[in-house]
Parts: structure tokens; sequence; C-alpha cells
């Protein structure tokens, strides 16, 4: 009878009693643990260097190196410090305009894809891209070797060995399958497999050393993780790390607003793709559609010759050809995000105002695909926005230290 | 019975459930086979793959082997499905090359991702010596 009891209990869709913010059930104190930040990233397996503190101190090196453009562009030039590695514009301005917003790499690599569209599975697959964008770095991979060799060879030396010849390289090629005339891919397949070895090996090498770097770019915990740490160690009060307001903002996120939903983890994100049928000002967006198909035959990934990994469970199970990845993209990092507007892949949203100005009524249908269905107009209230807002201030991790920022002297083309 | 018209209801709110009430087995759908369901780990956190483990038998309790046996997860809330595909295990296959068999009624597939917090339905077909049916249970992923 009393098993009978549970059942029937069990099976009552009577919804739970309301309690009051900062009244946090069972299931809402383990939400509240799994969102508290960590100092330590998951290991990446593609990149035997990635512990290094030599090759961080190399990535670093690297990273602010405008030698590695053409255009003397650093991966600092759209990843700013003083804005939390991103650029404060609404598209990344390089050697000309992206199709996209540049996010922060703060917290990245907790992911297990990279860019908006999640095309490629690794910090340093990732790095090798904005390089040789044209409208990014527009550096080539034969530069970059010929650069390490002039400017990082003996830190280079003493991680991964000697650096394979250059002699007889040309200054730039890179291979361009879908430009096959120019310049660059006429130069590149002029090498010998050898000679594309070498330079596609002191290529790679570098960008794991970058990757290693980034993999230190870890925001720094905010008031909301002494109030987390509190509250799940059983003090209600959570150690009265944040005002009335700010709770009933958490609160909002958990409950009523379910942000929680896909800002979730240490990092306040899923690590994966969903779509928010945002106006595409630029016209259509395939998203994480292309980005999926990309990374399964992409050299460069984790199955390629150049990683690291024996195993690679991400790639072999996914299945780019799931429909709700049209048109989707990557949910961001909330960590430091009043710090990191604009917003959205397409950075049509100029601040926190606006995101909630979104949320609250959801516009516009989606060009394609149909929106996330977890998503609801959240019709917000002038009070629910204010705390909301207090709410994502203490996710603020602090400013960016001089750890991360350039080292001195400055490498300059 | 009643205890089974009662789980029954349950598998129709899709939110009672969890994986400690898959231990007993469950009826399909029309009542051909019973099936047994397990993840591996038990509670795989949201976006960690997983394996999925159906044991399909008889309602006289024998085991069905070498049935053709597709495991699946859907989010009916959100009209999707998986962002993986995952891979059946083969079962036992001969050195000779030939078919591979599942002589203990255990079929497996790894590469289950619930990507998103909520309730999921794992699904498992079954094309069998009764003919075909399906079980499906109910995951909440937190």
């Amino acid at each position: 009878m009393v098993a009978l009891a549970l059942l029937l209990g069990a099976c009552s869709s009577a919804p739970p009693p309301e309690r009051a913010p900062g009244d946090w059930s069972s299931d809402e104190l383990r939400q509240l643990s799994q969102l508290q930040h960590q100092a330590t990233p998951p290991p990446s397996p593609t990149n035997r260097v990635a512990e290094d503190p030599a090759a961080q101190a190399l990535g670093r090196a690297l990273f602010y190196d405008g030698g590695l453009s053409s255009l003397g562009l650093s991966c600092a030039h759209c990843h700013d410090p003083d804005k939390h590695f991103t650029d404060g514009l609404v598209l990344g301005e390089g050697a000309g305009t992206t199709a996209r917003h540049t996010p922060t790499i703060e917290g990245s690599q907790w992911g297990n894809w990279f860019f908006w569209d999640g095309r490629a599975d690794s910090l340093w697959m990732q790095a090798t891209g904005p390089v040789e964008h044209p409208h990014e770095m527009a550096g080539d991979r034969t530069s970059v070797a010929h650069r390490v060799a002039a400017e990082h060879r003996a830190p280079y030396e003493a991680i991964f060995g000697v650096l394979p010849s250059l002699d007889g390289l040309p200054a730039h090629a890179r291979p361009t399958p879908d430009a096959p005339e120019s310049a660059e891919n006429q130069a590149w397949e002029g090498l010998s497999s050898e000679q594309q070895l070498a330079v596609n090996t002191v290529f790679v090498n570098s960008m794991k050393a970058v990757a290693a770097f980034e993999r230190t770019l870890v925001p720094g915990p905010g008031r909301f993780d002494a109030y987390a740490a509190a509250v799940v160690s059983g003090d209600a009060a959570g150690g009265g790390h944040l005002t009335a307001q700010e709770i009933e903002g958490l609160s909002f996120f958990l409950r009523d607003g379910a942000c929680v939903s896909c800002h979730h983890g240490p990092m306040f994100t899923d690590r994966s793709f969903h779509v928010l049928g945002l106006l595409e000002p630029s016209g259509y967006d395939q998203g994480r559609t292309l980005g999926a198909a990309q990374v399964l035959k992409h050299p460069l990934n984790c199955g390629g010759d150049f990683s690291d990994a024996e195993d690679c469970p991400e790639l072999r199970y996914l299945d780019s050809t799931f429909p709700d990845f049209q048109a989707a993209f990557k949910t961001p990092t909330l960590r430091n995000v009043v710090h990191t507007a604009p917003y959205m892949h397409n950075g049509t949203l100029a601040d926190l105002d606006a995101v909630l100005d979104f949320y609250s009524t959801l516009p516009a249908t989606p060009m394609a695909n149909h929106r996330e269905l977890t998503l609801q107009p959240l019709t917000l209230t002038t009070e629910d926005r204010a705390a909301l807002v207090a709410f994502l201030h203490t996710l603020d991790g602090g400013p960016v230290p001089a750890s991360q920022r350039a080292p001195v002297p400055t490498k300059v083309p | 019975m009643l205890f089974t018209v009662l789980l029954l209801a349950c598998t129709g709110s899709g939110e009672a459930e969890s994986p400690e009430a898959w231990g007993a087995r469950r009826p399909s759908q029309q009542v051909r086979y019973e099936v047994e369901m397990a993840l591996e780990p038990a509670e795989p956190a949201l976006g960690e793959l997983a394996m999925a483990r159906a044991t399909v038998y008889l309602r006289t309790g024998e085991r069905v082997s070498n049935a053709n046996v597709t495991l699946d997860a859907r989010m009916p809330q959100h009209e999707h499905g998986m962002e993986t595909r995952p891979i059946p295990r083969p079962g036992v296959c001969p050195p000779d090359g030939g078919r591979c068999l599942f002589t203990d009624g255990i079929y497996e597939a790894d590469g289950f991702k619930f990507h998103m917090a909520g309730a999921w339905t794992l699904n498992v077909d079954i094309d069998g010596p009764n003919g075909r049916d399906n079980a499906s249970f109910i995951y909440v992923a937190k």
C-alpha cells in the first residue's frame, strides 16, 4: 500500500509549491553547484603540449605577434585583452570584415566545438583558421613557419625539437582548395610533399602552442561563485555575497526564465548549438549545419594526422544531418558578459538591454528552421530586467590579469 | 496488474521516471516482448557521451537473441532528437566474418548524448520472433 501511494505520488502532475528567491530546491542546488567556477579546464587530448608551461609561453608570444599576418595583425587585434578578448565590434574587422561577430575566447577551453558554428574540434585547429583567413589575419602557413624560425626558434625547438629546414621555401604559400589559381595555392602546389609536411608541422605545432596559451585564459570567479559555494555548502544566506535583487535575478535565471537550460555548466554554456531566430541583416546563415559538415572532413580535425588524440568520440558520433543544426549557433559563455557587448553570432544586439528585449518578445520569424521550442517570450517586467542585469554583473570575474596580456617586449613585424 | 497500469501511466506523463525506475522489465507497447533499459554511465551529465543497453525478453522470460533492435532518443517537447548518431555494438562476431550474433538478448549502442536538460524518450524498436514492437523509457537529463 505504501509502495502504491509512493507510485501515485510520483505520477502526480501537481506543480511544486512556489519558492521564494534564494530558497533553493535540491535540484536548484545541484544546478548552482554545476554552475560554479572551475579553475582547471578539461583535458585536451588532441594537443600533447596543452599543459606545458613552455608551450603556453611560446603561445602567448605568438598570440600577440603581428608577424604571423602579412598586415601586422595579431590574434589580439580581434581578441583584445582590454575587452576580455573580444573587439567590441558588430562584426570582426581584420584584413576585411568577417561574416560573424568576434566571440570571447575566455572559457572556450570547456567546449568540444569552436567558432560560432563549431567547424573546429580543438582550440589549435580553430587557431589555424583566422591566421589564414583573407578577412582576418590574411597570413599563410609558410610565412608563419618563416616567422617562427626567425623570431621564436629557441622556444619552439625546446618544445617540439629542431625546426625542419625552410631553405628554398617561398615567402608565402598555402593551400586554397576553393581558389586553385591563387598565387599562394600555386606556390603551395610547387612544394614537394616533404616541404608541405614540414610547413604543416611547424604551423600546427605553433597553433598548438597558441592553444596552450588560450587554455590559460580562464575567466575569474565572480561574486556569484562565492554565493553558490556558500549555499551549496549549507549557508542559506549565501555568505551575504549577493544582494536581494541579484538573488531575484538568479532565481529568474533558473526558474521562470529557464535561461539555465542552455546556459549551464561552469562557463554558463551547454557548449551546444541552438536556433534563436535572430534577424540576419547579411542574409541567411546556415550555422552549425555547415560547421558540422566541415569539421567532419577537415584534415586538421581530431582524427587527422596532426592530432595527438588516440580516440575521437565526439567526431565519431556527430550527426551532421541533425535537422536543428540549420541556422543554429553555439551558446556563448555568460562569464564577463557585461564586458563583451555587442552580442550574438552576428553582433546585432548592441547591449544587454537589447538582449533582454529580444528574449522578452522574440520578434520576427526565423528565416529557416524553427526557433528553439524551449524559447517562449519572457514578457519581462521592469523589475525582472533589472534583477537579471544585476545578476549578470555578479559573473564579472575582474580584469584580465597581466599574465594573460602581451609579454614584454611584444614582437613587432 | 494494477502496478503495471500505474507504471504505464507514469510513462505517459513523461516526468516521473528515472534510471532507478527502469530496473524492472517493461512490456513493449504491444506486449510482444519485455525490455530492460540501462545507460552507462547510469545518469550521464548534460552533453556527456553515453552507452545505452536494452535487454529484450519474451513474455516467458527467455532472452531474445538475434533480433533487429534499434536504440534512439528524442526530446518530444522540443521536437528533436540527438545531435549524435549512435553506433550499435556489433554483438559477438565470428572470426570467419559471418553474421554477428546477439546470443544474450543484450543490444547496445554508443554515442548517446543528451545535450539539453529535460525529458528525453529512449526508444527501443524490436523486430524479433514475435514480430515488430517497441518500448520507451523516459530519461530526465539534468
